[in-house]
């Protein structure tokens, strides 16, 4: 394993090109993909309301749907059943607002060092989990990356010191995280194979 | 996806959410017979609104409705399935007499190309992007864990430079996403 850690070089990735200054990268917003299955829903809606064009050209036979509709609607009478329309119209609607206003999610750490590169906390957690699993004794580490704490958790095959692991960790972690805490959860998997 | 093209979507979307929380109400309300909504809903006069859709000037309205529902909707997709379309960039220099333009999807694969050749590097992916108004030079790229940050900023760090170089002065950005592969 490679873990020189030099930074020569790397001066190009300290500042950007441009002055001004940049978003931080996020997820689609959720209002995107709702907004994409209204688009269908109006084009869907467009092509019935073609048809009823057509049928009062005399190109189509038949009567419009739209009046239709209306005429129905305006003959119902209520029934019981149909708490379920407002019902559901709430639902939906609270749905769509809480769409509308939820801000976007970040999905990228940037660099402490070089505010033009950017990690996912998924990936810290495997750089970390890589450097962690390469200490002696160490046979698997599995690491979550949280906002405040990264936790690891290690499978020991050998005598593992939790302090080594913890260092470890918090090096792997320092340039994308630094200063962060670390918490170590060591499980001896000798013992679980006597067990 | 664009500042313009998030608040469209948001828009949209929260027409969409006050149409259906509205009815909702109005249909609570009246049920329970509140007023003042149980008043104006008594109001609606439904066999008018049906002998008004069965109107012949109701064909004017459904021409007006079919383009706003075609426009709206077309312009909902178009902006999901090509949320962060590049323009090309206008270099310093530009004037009355001539505009000197470079596309960044050009830009994109010289980078790619130049980065191909890292062996550390599993996966290179190079996009001009126009991120809510930011022109952006996106270089995405994947390792194995085992090389630190350190590492792969040293081998960006070529790219980056030549970038900064040609657009040095410009409203250009560069941003690099370091992707590491599972741990096996």
């Amino acid at each position: 394993m490679t873990t020189t850690d030099s930074s020569e070089g790397s001066a190009a990735l300290r500042e950007d090109i441009g002055g001004s200054t940049v978003a931080r990268p996020t997820a689609f917003p959720g209002a995107a993909v709702a907004g994409a299955l209204l688009g269908l829903v109006l084009l869907a809606a467009a092509g019935v309301l073609i048809r009823d064009l057509l049928v009062r050209a005399g190109a189509v036979s038949g009567d419009t749907w739209t009046h239709r509709a209306a005429e129905q609607l305006s003959s119902q009478t209520w029934a019981d059943w149909m708490w379920v329309i407002p019902a559901a119209c709430a639902v939906v609607g609270l749905a769509a607002l809480w769409l509308a206003l939820k801000p976007r999610r970040p999905t990228h750490r940037r660099l402490a060092d070089y505010p033009v590169a950017w990690t996912r906390p998924v990936d810290l957690a495997r750089r970390i989990s890589a450097a962690v699993s390469d200490l002696p004794g160490v046979r698997d580490a599995v690491t979550v990356v949280g906002r405040r704490k990264i936790t690891v958790q290690v499978t020991a095959a050998g005598t593992v010191r939790r302090s080594d692991v913890a260092q470890c960790a918090a090096q792997a972690a320092a340039p994308v995280a630094p200063g962060t805490a670390v918490k170590v959860r060591i499980r001896d998997s000798r013992k679980e194979a006597r067990a | 996806m664009n500042r313009g093209a998030a608040a469209l979507h948001r828009l949209s979307i929260g027409l969409f959410a006050l149409i259906c929380l509205a009815l909702a109400a109005a249909v609570i309300l009246y049920r329970l017979s509140v007023d003042p909504v149980a008043t104006w809903v008594e109001r609606l006069d439904t066999t008018a609104v049906a002998d008004g859709i069965g109107a012949s000037w109701f064909t004017a309205v459904l021409v007006a409705l079919i383009l706003l529902a075609l426009y709206w909707g077309w312009r909902l997709i178009r902006t999901t399935i090509a949320p962060q379309k590049p323009d090309e960039l206008v270099l310093d220099g530009s004037d009355e007499q001539g505009t000197l333009t470079v596309p960044l999807k050009l830009v994109a694969r010289a980078v790619r190309e130049q980065l191909a050749t890292q062996t550390i590097l599993d996966h290179v992916q190079v996009q001009a992007i126009d991120d809510r108004g930011s022109k952006i030079v996106r270089i995405t790229v994947q390792a194995h864990p085992e090389r630190s940050y350190d590492e792969l900023v040293d081998v960006l760090a070529p790219a980056v430079t030549d970038l900064k170089t040609a657009f040095d002065g410009s409203d250009v950005h560069v941003q690099t996403f370091i992707h590491l592969n599972p741990l096996h």
